[in-house]
């Protein structure tokens, strides 16, 4: 960027110098930061290479909009009535789930061989059209969820909010990526669900209770689905969604496991409310997943029937695959709550749910 | 059919050898009716020969018209969790074996839940029992019969499958008004039944942008990696003094884009379905302040500086405190975004080294994607409500007033720019830098105007809040 020599003698000259302050250069009135250089290893610059040896505080009752770290100003204004404690946000393995979602960024536009797609028998097209219309307002509410909790995030825990705006991010992308599959082979978008059980993820009032909620119990069932989805995917395209997809679920769900343990371990007396929390998300979701019976919303269940089955011909065979995915997703949800450290979920969890996989 | 005639399919006879299972107790199973289908999922699930041989004689002895045998142990407990008579037999007439009726019952299913799972596979069943038109009539699905754009593709082009190629047939009807408060997404059909989620933006004047769309795709080209996509090695210190100047530049930029990340995040879930084109760019514009956020950071530690003082953020309140999405559509993305391009401007040109220059140009790149989208946004909203042309006026006003509060009240951002371009704390030094920042101020009131101007409000020029005009070009210059 250039800048046109006269015009600058000719700014020089007229413009008077203010007085200056400088205060903000007195070394004194500065925190003391480590004189060192950072050094970028193997992965670059990361978050866990810039932070290493800094203070990380476990309390705060600075409610303005100051980084870590840096100077405060005196007169700053408040900005929120932010989380004051660490524990309430924090997981231990944020910063490394920040720099992964950074670094596994894809496209839904350029990173799907959409080529791949082929006509498929109408059935099966309409049920891969109504489960991607399913999970099109599924990653609709995962992504305003966490944005709403932004603004409660002390910024002196900024890499939680680096996070949830990676996940915001992914969610986007997963809208995105379900909403062209839709489109993309002469379906189109079909019914709408009940959704009756997502409204529970928007309507959490604390910050762990929404985490346990969507990362611990929600998105570890779509991973789990996202994980079959070889049974479910007709053509390279619908693998290469479900691998991706998959991929970002898996930081979403390690935060959230991360963020339990990490209240149970510094908030031991929260127990029996997590469980709340669980019990609250167990009861509703597992009405929709009860498929058949369910007077809610089976179409999602159907669909994935039709789709494992291979066309509504063989939707038995397609109900033994959700069965058997049922059954995966139950497990796959008590190891991670055994991980968290809550093992005693397994004896508590809805009986819907258990019976899942003890029958 | 006797079991003796059962043909095991070739396939589920290999399976049953691999486990080790009796062919015998496939042949029986096959002959109550079940599909291989089923018995292949029970022996890839692990059924023993021991349970399989208890399901198969109850399931027998069932068909032959008997009753199975229901242990007093299992009444009792049926009887203590208020199941009603007969449905332990149900299930077992379902295909429950006893173990897992004992099962349901120890893990406290009231009868409403056991009876849900009984008739899921008494469905189940019936389905493995009906014929070819039998089974078609069962499974009717109502869903694959709602209206839809059948038939009709969209065909990757030369930027890929991008959002904005989806908007074909009805699907390209962004209606001025959406009417469902629910989940549903734009072309699918509605559910009477969904429950409403608590949206505030139900009309597209409030949010649309003709770019969103574009600019969501390209935020996904053109996004960068802090961590890698930067030489920090190649970053050699500056003068201390220097150094500094930069460090408090970037504390207030990781300052101002953690809090624009909060106004993204809060205003997000006010936005409903109709336009996802707006909230999936609004998910990009979030992940863009994060890596600002991440980048200046690290570049304010990697000399061994840190963090400077942090800025009162009085101005960043307003933007904040907006009340209406356009409101802190406008402040976010035209006011505070030109007024950032224009640090970040000073940033570049004060670059000594090439990671440096890259920082502050990728920072640019993002920046100016959402000038865009702001612009655009203002644009379409002024067109359709001129009425409310009035009201942006005031909401500028008070983001201008604001402005001028803290920049005349807090001079250590001013301060930074002085010392940064001028290059030291000489007499001559910070009196070049007094002016490179005069002139750096005059491009960002210039660009700034330009930018309201596109979006049909040029009389601002005429208006603006009497600080900033010490930096407003000549009438002509800002044409």
């Amino acid at each position: 960027m250039a800048i046109d020599q006269d015009m600058l003698h000719q700014l020089t000259t007229q413009e008077d110098l203010p007085e200056l302050d400088l205060s903000w250069l007195r070394p004194e009135d500065r925190a003391r930061v480590e004189a060192t250089r950072l050094r970028p290893g193997r992965k670059g610059l990361t978050l866990d290479t810039l932070e290493a040896g800094q203070e990380l505080p476990d309390a705060s009752d600075d409610y303005t909009a100051r980084p870590r770290g840096a100077e405060r100003h005196p007169a700053a204004a408040r900005h929120h009535l932010y989380y004051p404690l660490r524990h309430e946000t924090w997981s231990d393995n944020v910063r490394l789930l920040y720099e992964e979602a950074v670094q596994r960024q894809w496209s839904s536009a350029t990173d799907i061989p959409w080529h791949t797609l082929r006509p498929l028998p109408d059935d099966v097209e309409r049920a891969w059209c109504q489960f991607a219309t399913f999970l099109t307002e599924v990653e609709f509410i995962a992504g305003d969820t966490p944005g709403q909790w932004l603004e409660r995030i002390n910024p002196e825990w900024y890499e939680v909010k680096l996070f949830l705006l990676t996940q915001i991010m992914d969610e986007a992308r997963h809208l995105d990526v379900f909403r062209k599959r839709a489109l993309a082979n002469g379906g189109g978008l079909l019914q709408e669900s009940g959704g009756g059980g997502l409204r529970i993820i928007l309507e959490c009032q604390d910050f762990s209770e929404f985490s346990a909620i969507m990362h611990v119990f929600a998105e570890a069932l779509v991973q789990t689905l996202f994980r079959s989805g070889e049974a479910l995917a007709y053509n390279e395209a619908e693998k290469a969604i479900f691998r991706l997809c998959a991929q970002d679920e898996s930081r979403h769900i390690a935060f959230g496991v991360m963020h339990l343990k990490h209240i149970l371990e510094t908030q031991p007396w929260r127990r029996e409310e997590i469980h709340y929390y669980l019990d609250k998300i167990e009861g509703p979701l597992s009405l929709d997943m009860q498929s058949g019976a369910s007077a809610n919303a089976p179409l999602f269940d159907e669909a994935i029937m039709v789709l494992a089955g291979g066309g509504r011909k063989n939707i038995d065979k397609g109900f033994d695959f959700l069965m058997n995915l049922r059954r995966r997703q139950v497990l796959e949800y008590l190891h991670r709550l055994e991980v968290a450290g809550l093992p005693e979920r397994r004896y508590r969890m809805n009986p819907v749910l258990r019976a899942f996989i003890e029958t | 059919m006797s079991q003796q005639t059962t043909e095991v399919p070739e396939e589920l006879a290999r399976l049953a050898q691999e486990r080790d299972f009796p062919l015998d107790l496939v042949r029986r199973a096959l002959a109550l009716g079940f599909s291989p289908g089923a018995v292949r999922a029970q022996l890839l699930r692990g059924i023993s020969p021991q349970e399989a041989e208890e399901f198969l004689a109850q399931q027998e002895r069932l068909r032959a018209g008997e009753e199975v045998e229901v242990p007093e142990e299992i009444t009792q407990m049926a009887r203590k969790r208020r199941w009603p008579a007969g449905l332990v037999q149900r299930a077992l007439t379902a295909g429950f074996r006893l173990s897992e009726v004992r099962a349901m019952l120890e893990a406290g299913l009231r009868f409403d839940q056991a009876e849900r799972l009984v008739i899921i596979r008494e469905r189940s069943q019936e389905r493995q029992r009906e014929g070819g038109e039998g089974r078609q009539r069962r499974t009717e699905l109502p869903w694959m019969n709602v209206r839809t754009e059948w038939g009709v593709r969209v065909r990757p082009g030369k930027k890929g499958l991008t959002l904005g190629s989806l908007n074909v047939g009805t699907y390209g009807d962004v209606p001025d008004y959406w009417p469902y408060q629910t989940e549903m997404p734009r072309g699918a059909y509605h559910n009477p039944g969904a429950p409403p989620m608590g949206y505030t933006i139900y009309e597209k004047a409030e949010l649309w942008a003709d770019n969103a769309a574009d600019l969501y795709e390209e935020a996904i080209q053109r996004q960068w990696k802090p961590a890698t996509a930067i030489p920090w090695d190649d970053i050699a210190a500056l003068p201390e003094v220097q150094e500094r100047a930069l460090a408090q530049l970037c504390t207030y930029l990781c300052q101002n884009a953690l809090v624009c990340s909060d106004v993204i995040g809060r205003w997000l879930k006010e936005m409903s379905y109709g336009y996802h084109e707006v909230k999936v760019y609004m998910a990009t514009a979030g992940f863009d302040y994060a890596r600002h956020f991440d980048v200046f950071r690290k570049r304010a530690y990697l000399n061994g500086i840190g963090m400077g003082r942090q800025s009162p953020g009085y101005y960043l309140r307003v933007i904040k405190d907006a009340r209406r999405w356009t409101e802190a559509s406008t402040l976010l993305f035209i006011f505070n975004s030109s007024y950032v391009l224009h640090l970040c401007q000073v940033g570049y040109y004060t670059a000594a080294s090439e990671g440096d220059a890259l920082i502050f140009r990728l920072a640019m790149q993002d920046l100016a994607r959402q000038t865009a989208y702001g612009v655009k946004h203002l644009q379409y909203f002024l067109m359709r409500k001129p009425e409310n042309r009035e009201e942006v006026h005031t909401c500028l006003q008070r983001a201008e007033s604001l402005f001028a509060y803290e920049d005349d009240k807090d001079p250590t951002l001013q301060e930074a720019l002085i010392v940064l371009l001028g290059g030291g704390l000489t007499e001559e030094e910070l009196k070049r830098g007094w002016a490179l920042l005069n002139y750096f101020r005059r491009r960002w009131l210039r660009d700034y105007l330009r930018r309201l101007e596109a979006a049909g409000l040029p009389e601002r020029r005429d208006r603006l809040f009497p600080y900033l005009r010490q930096w407003a070009p000549a009438p002509a210059a800002a044409r």
